[in-house]
């Protein structure tokens, strides 16, 4: 496998998604190459510190608003 | 909640019923709002779309057909509204913070609100750097958690299309974020805002 197919497989990789066959073979050229590991390693991170956003509680109840039209509609 | 039973839910609020109405569209008022919060990276922005994606379901749940979940179908009302948005803000787009010239004298109250915190990093970087089809992808994916099968019925797009472009848009994100970084959140790296703005 060279570095672009590797590169190929690294999203479906993170998400659990590639199969063993390809999985085994990225992580053999991830072994070898420093440069995709990197790139690899990267992504990793991105995904963590993307996690780390938070949820926030919506402002307002919506479904007053709609409400309001349901009522404008009669 | 078990798909059967959101079905159900479903089809009542569909003939009037006000209760289903209310248990479905409230289950997902969190969800949509965070989803506007994630895309437009404003709060009032947010509330606006938000809004106007329930009135929309609302009207248009008569022809919801339960081909995808409800939140799908939602979701994809939020995407097409999110997207007629920025169609009518393209000419006042707005200004990356981190144009604006601020001197570096003093405890400037601005400055402490740049400085704040991770929350606006990753919010100023979907909304400043990455193109709305990669934004799109990333917020669905790695926010929202959505499966590729699911992003590409509510993106339009084929499986392959949808893997390609959630890979470069990571790669983007990562690039502008994890290069230049946020120093004060990840040890590695420097924070674009705390380099510019020199906090």
């Amino acid at each position: 496998m060279n570095c672009r197919e590797a590169k190929a497989f690294f999203s479906e990789h993170l998400d659990g998604t590639l199969s063993a066959k390809s999985r085994a073979a990225m992580i053999k050229h991830l072994e070898s190459c420093p440069d995709c590991r990197v790139d690899y390693e990267g992504l990793m991170k991105i995904q963590k510190v993307l996690k780390k956003l938070k949820e926030v509680d919506s402002p307002r109840d919506y479904r007053i608003a709609v409400s309001k039209k349901k009522k404008g509609k009669r | 909640m078990e798909e059967a039973e959101n079905l159900t839910l479903i089809e009542k609020a569909k003939s009037g019923d006000e209760e289903a109405f209310n248990d479905l569209f409230g289950r997902e008022q969190k969800y949509l709002f965070n989803l506007m919060l994630q895309l437009t990276g404003d709060v009032a922005d947010a509330d606006d779309l938000t809004q106007e994606a329930f009135i929309k379901a609302y009207r248009n749940l008569a022809s919801f057909r339960l081909q995808a979940s409800f939140r799908t179908w939602l979701t994809r009302i939020a995407i097409n509204i999110f997207r007629n948005e920025l169609r009518k803000r393209a000419r006042h787009s707005s200004l990356c913070l981190e144009e604006i010239m601020i001197p570096a004298d003093g405890d400037r109250p601005e400055r402490v609100v740049i400085k704040s915190e991770l929350q606006w990093c990753i919010l100023h970087n979907l909304r400043h750097h990455l193109p709305k089809k990669y934004r799109e992808v990333l917020v669905l994916r790695d926010l929202q958690n959505l499966s590729y099968k699911e992003i590409s019925g509510i993106l339009g797009w084929s499986l392959s299309r949808t893997k390609t472009n959630l890979y470069r848009a990571r790669q983007m994100f990562r690039r502008r974020f994890v290069n230049e970084g946020c120093k004060a959140f990840t040890d590695d790296y420097l924070c674009i805002c705390e380099g510019i703005l020199s906090l």
